[in-house]
This record gives structure tokens, C-alpha cells and sequence, in this order.
């Protein structure tokens, strides 16, 4: 089959051989939700730096010059918690993890609430002074990662079994796009620019074929995530269907020690240097993640510390102690073989285990997931328009405008999300719900801009947006804020530095990239004769 | 990590101009069949010291992971310049 074969063999017929009825449903089965599944791309690319994202949307943060000395900073945290809320039935202390290293995180259930009715404290610490930090509200880079598997605006499961499904689409497409591209190693390395059309298929080809191990990989480990939510029948067939059941699959899958109850004697507690030394005893190597008391001031009372996971390793260990007198209990119970091959897949996934270098890499390979898919939808849409000399039908009219919408629409909804967390007012309420308003207001802008204007002009009016947005984040950063780069760099505080430069030069490329479309046609030309876009092309 | 990229790269670039077509865009013509087996040979020995490098690195688990990516940068930046000569 040679390059007019497979272009042609991605026509939609159903009929003709086995070759053909799988490059039919490769076609639809990916652009029904393309779109859908171009969002979780760059959202979940993001959630790969979403500590990092949240470190610079919260300025207030400081910068920690030297590494915590754990120690001295729990005890001066819990000594904190002690005084602010004394009443309660837990402690949780998190020490900031190496990817940001800013405050401590303090954490208290209470066991009566407080005069705003709040039944948690949770506040933030500066290791260096011991005094709570008003850090502005932002939904911070986990609400960007949150969104590419809860989606927003609908109900949490609908969301899910929503993305379920798009990821269901994305696998058949996968599996259906190997059949199809019978070329796969003679076209491996096969880029030919200025070429229409074909130029498209190969950019296709490429992002995915390039880098199919991490496709495959991503999308079935996506469903992993929530495997007795997508089949229930495997854990219902075999305990029952009583609401217990999936409490007691997951008591197998993931075993941890249950705390006492509560005797209601008074105790004294034990200092926490003592159990914190045992636990770097035992983990001379090892950062640490939390150190948590239940029922704190009870006879009952437990200490239990936990470390950062190891390699591939998605739970960290945890260390139990008797609070009152310091002796260590117990030690995590193992998980079973099934739990440690899917928390090893989710946590392929995830990338947690990432350094800076190999995230970058996920992050890349995450954004040619969303290069795959908007070429896909474009290609659609290009083959299409090409067929029809006059003006195409409103379908395809719909999906050139719709991809316009999304694939720079979406990024421009993004930078106006880190726009917001610098313009929208520090006491705004529900700050960082209207951080993500912003975010969906300006993506529906570009939609309707898209559909209001002609097509290139729009392409060319909304990549040069975007470019100008990303390449003076930077700027506004410096405008509203004291850690700008001229601190940032100064004082070696990277994620934020990381953040203003990675900005630039997003917008740098973009530019570069919206000097390559092409000019809008002469107003004189009919509207209806234009193409939609031309074929990618490189260099100068 | 360096040494894993790279090796990749080169991995990826042998066997790139080991296909005809590659080796016009980048040579004018196509090379001769003992040479175009010696560098199908390079390409696949600097594959796994690049897999090699990796599992030195991460581990094997994770450097296998590292692999993959490596190879998949390495590809795309051998596909961008055999573009660009192709102009």
C-alpha cells in the first residue's frame, strides 16, 4: 500500500477489506471525541508540572534556601496545631516535597467546628519563621490536572465515565491506526513538508507512531485508574453487590493499619524527635512526606510518618507508633501482586517518580498526544474540504471551526487561567473557581471568534494571541508580584523561574508559528473558494 | 542521561540513513548495501547501550521508560532534520 493507498484507505467506507473497515473506524472512532480527548491531553500534560504550576500561581510561597530540618520544624508545627486547635482528633503535618520546596502544610480535624463552621483547620506554614502564610486561593496546577479526568462543571462521576469512554475511543483509535499504517517502519522517520494534505497524514503519523509506547502505555493506564468503576462486574460477581463490598476490595488492595478508637484518658505525648529519628534510621536516604497524630492528647493516641514513594512505587512506606510512648508498632502491610501491578501502571502514568529531566519528557510526549489528535481532526477536516470545489458542507464548515475553537482555543483558555491568578483580586471570594471561569469564558470566546471570522484570519488573530498571552506572562508576572525573574533567578528559586522562561519561550514558538500560517485571502476572493489550511511547513 | 539521548539519537539517525530514501536527502544517493547493513547494525547496538544507559541510570523499570522517551525525542529530531534537507 503506498502513501495514495492510505489516504485513500482512511476514505469512510465501511466496505472493502479488513484494512479499510479498520481505517473507517479509525477515522471516526477518533474524531467523535477528539476534541474531548485533546482537552484531557494538554490538561493532564500539565497535571505533569501541577506543583510546580501551583508554586508560581501562589507567590505568597516562600522559597526555602536550605533544606527543612525535619526535626525541629514538626515539632514547631504541631506545637502551632496544639495552639490554634486544641480540640481536635487529628493532626496531619506534609513537609513540601522536593518538586516545590516552599511551606508546610498543616492540617487538624476538629472535633467541635469553628466560628466560620469549618470542621478543618488547614493552613500553611514558613518553615523558616513558624507563622501561618496567607497564600492567595488558586486552583493552582491540580485543578488544571484535575480537570483532565473529572472534567468541571458536571458531576464527578459523570465526568469520569465520560472520560472513560473518550479513553475506550482513544484505544480502538490506537489499535485501528497500527492496522491502518501498514507503512509503520518504511514512514518512521518520513516528514515531507509543503505537500497539502499528505503533510498532514505525516505529521499524524509521526506524533503517534513516535511516540506510540507512551500512547499505549497513557490510555491504558488511564482506565487502570478506575477499573471497578468501569467494570463493576469483575468485584461484584465475585463479594456481592452490598455497598460493602468495594470497602472491602479496597481494605485488600491497599492494607493499612486502622486506628484505635479513643479512650478518652488524657496522655501524655510523646516528642516527635524520637520517632522521627527511628524513621530515619530505617530510611537514612528517604524525604520525608507526613507525620500524622490520631486522637492526639488520648492514651490511644498514634503517631504514624510517612516517606515519599520510591521508584515506580505509587504509595509511600508508613511507620506506626505509640504516641505516648514513641515505640514503633507497626510497619506498612504489603500490598497483594494485582495492587502492586496496577499502582506500578498508575503510577507509569503519573510519572510521580519523575526527576526534571524525565518530566519534561511526559510532559513533551503528553503534548504530542494532543499534536496527535488535533492533526487527526485537522486532517479530517482537510481531506473533506478538499473533496468539494464549492463551499463545503456545514459539517465540515463546523469541525474547521471547532478545531480552530479547541486546539488554540483551549491553550488560549489556559493562559487566560494564569492571567487570572495575577489580575483577579488577592481577597476575591471563590478566587479560584473564577480563576477556572476565566479559563472556560475565554476558551467559548474563542469559539464564537472562530465562527465569526473567516478561518485563517481567525487561525492567524488566535495563535498571535496566544503568543503574545504566554510571552508576556513574564511581564505581568514582574508588574504584580516581587518574585519575578530578576528575583527568582537570583535567588536559584527554578520552579517559578522555570515557569516565566518555559512561558516565553512557548510564546516565542507560537509566534514563530503564526508567521508560517498564511495570509488571509484578498477580501476580493470568495470566501468559499479558500482553503482551510495549508500543510505544516519547517524552517524559514 | 546525557549518554542515553545521544546514543539515541544516533541510533536513530543510523538507521534513518540506512533507508534509500533517507540516504538521497542526506547524501544525494543511496549507499551501498554492505554500508547500509553496517549502519542498520550501528543503529540497533547504539539502541540497546542507549537501553543500557537508561537502566544504569533509573533502574530497569524506569529506564526503560526513560528509553522509550529518548528514542521518541531522538526520532522526532532526526524526522525535523531530514525535513529540513529535504528543502
Amino acid at each position: 500500500m503506498d502513501d495514495d493507498d492510505q489516504v485513500k484507505g482512511q476514505e469512510e467506507t465501511f466496505h472493502g477489506g479488513f484494512r479499510q473497515s479498520m481505517a473507517w473506524l479509525h477515522t471516526w472512532a477518533g474524531l467523535v471525541l477528539s476534541l474531548l480527548l485533546y482537552f484531557v491531553f494538554i490538561t493532564g500534560s500539565f497535571g505533569y508540572f501541577n506543583t510546580e504550576i501551583t508554586h508560581w500561581m501562589q507567590p505568597e510561597m516562600p522559597h526555602l534556601q536550605a533544606e527543612l530540618n525535619v526535626a525541629e520544624q514538626s515539632q514547631a508545627a504541631l506545637d502551632h496545631l496544639q495552639r490554634v486547635a486544641p480540640d481536635a482528633s487529628r493532626y496531619l503535618v506534609r513537609f513540601p516535597s522536593e518538586r516545590a520546596n516552599g511551606a508546610i502544610r498543616v492540617f487538624a480535624n476538629l472535633k467541635t467546628p469553628d466560628a466560620k463552621g469549618a470542621r478543618n483547620l488547614n493552613q500553611l506554614i514558613d518553615p523558616d519563621t513558624g507563622s501561618p502564610i496567607e497564600a492567595r486561593s488558586t486552583g493552582g496546577g491540580n485543578a488544571l490536572y484535575r480537570m483532565h479526568y473529572a472534567l468541571h462543571y458536571i458531576p464527578y462521576q459523570a465526568a469520569v465515565y465520560t472520560v472513560g469512554v473518550a479513553t475506550l475511543f482513544m484505544l480502538l483509535a490506537i489499535f485501528t491506526g497500527i492496522v491502518t499504517h501498514k507503512k509503520i517502519l518504511a514512514d518512521f522517520f518520513t516528514l515531507r513538508v509543503g505537500k497539502g494534505q499528505r503533510s498532514w497524514l505525516d505529521a499524524h503519523n509521526m506524533s503517534s507512531v513516535l511516540a506510540l509506547p507512551f500512547m499505549l502505555m497513557i490510555t491504558y493506564s488511564g482506565l487502570v485508574f478506575y477499573t471497578f468503576q468501569y467494570s463493576p462486574g469483575v468485584a461484584v460477581l465475585s463479594l456481592g453487590a452490598e455497598q460493602e463490598t468495594f470497602r472491602t476490595l479496597n481494605r485488600y488492595l491497599y492494607p493499612r493499619i486502622e486506628n484505635p478508637q479513643a479512650t478518652g484518658d488524657a496522655a501524655q505525648m510523646v516528642p516527635v524527635a524520637g520517632p522521627l529519628e527511628t524513621a530515619q534510621a530505617l530510611w537514612p536516604d528517604a524525604r520525608l512526606r507526613f507525620l500524622q497524630i490520631n486522637h492526639p492528647g488520648d492514651a490511644a493516641a498514634t503517631l504514624s510518618i510517612g516517606r515519599w514513594p520510591e521508584g515506580i512505587a505509587r504509595r509511600g512506606e508508613i511507620l506506626y507508633f505509640d504516641a505516648v510512648s514513641g515505640e514503633l508498632h507497626e510497619r506498612m502491610p504489603a500490598q497483594p501482586p494485582s495492587s502492586v501491578f496496577a499502582s506500578a501502571t498508575m503510577s507509569l502514568h503519573e510519572g510521580h517518580f519523575a526527576d526534571y529531566y524525565l518530566r519534561w519528557l511526559y510532559f513533551l510526549s503528553g503534548l504530542l498526544g494532543a499534536a496527535m489528535i488535533a492533526t487527526g481532526s485537522l486532517l479530517w477536516a482537510k481531506k473533506r474540504r478538499n473533496q468539494y470545489r464549492g463551499r463545503p458542507p456545514r459539517s465540515i464548515r463546523f469541525v474547521e471551526r471547532a478545531n480552530l475553537g479547541t486546539i488554540v482555543g483551549l491553550p488560549l483558555g489556559c493562559a487566560a487561567y494564569f492571567w487570572a491568578n495575577r489580575l483577579l483580586p488577592v481577597g476575591l471570594d471563590e478566587r479560584a473557581a473564577w480563576e477556572l471561569h476565566c479559563l472556560f469564558v475565554v476558551w467559548a470566546l474563542s469559539f464564537m471568534h472562530a465562527g465569526a471570522r473567516e478561518l485563517r484570519c481567525a487561525w492567524r488573530e488566535q495563535v498571535g494571541l496566544l503568543a503574545g498571552l504566554f510571552m508576556a506572562l513574564p511581564l505581568l508576572n514582574a508588574l504584580t508580584t516581587d518574585v519575578h525573574l530578576g528575583v527568582t533567578l537570583g535567588q536559584g528559586d527554578w520552579v517559578r523561574a522555570g515557569f516565566d522562561l518555559s512561558a516565553l519561550v512557548f510564546g516565542v514558538a507560537l509566534l514563530f508559528v503564526r508567521r508560517r500560517l498564511p495570509a488571509p485571502e484578498p477580501r476580493s476572493q470568495p470566501i468559499i473558494a479558500m482553503d482551510s489550511l495549508p500543510s505544516p511547513k519547517i524552517g524559514g | 542521561m546525557i549518554i542515553g539521548l545521544l546514543t539515541a539519537l544516533g541510533a536513530m539517525m543510523c538507521l534513518a540513513v540506512s533507508q534509500n530514501k533517507h540516504a538521497r536527502t542526506m547524501f544525494a544517493r543511496p549507499l551501498p548495501q554492505l554500508v547500509r547493513r553496517v549502519l542498520q547494525s550501528l543503529g540497533g547496538l547504539l539502541l540497546l547501550v542507549s537501553a543500557w544507559a537508561g537502566a544504569q541510570s533509573y533502574g530497569v523499570g524506569i529506564g526503560l521508560t526513560a528509553f522509550c522517551a529518548w528514542v521518541c525525542l531522538a526520532a522526532w529530531m532526526v524526522a525535523l532534520i531530514l525535513s529540513w534537507r529535504q528543502r
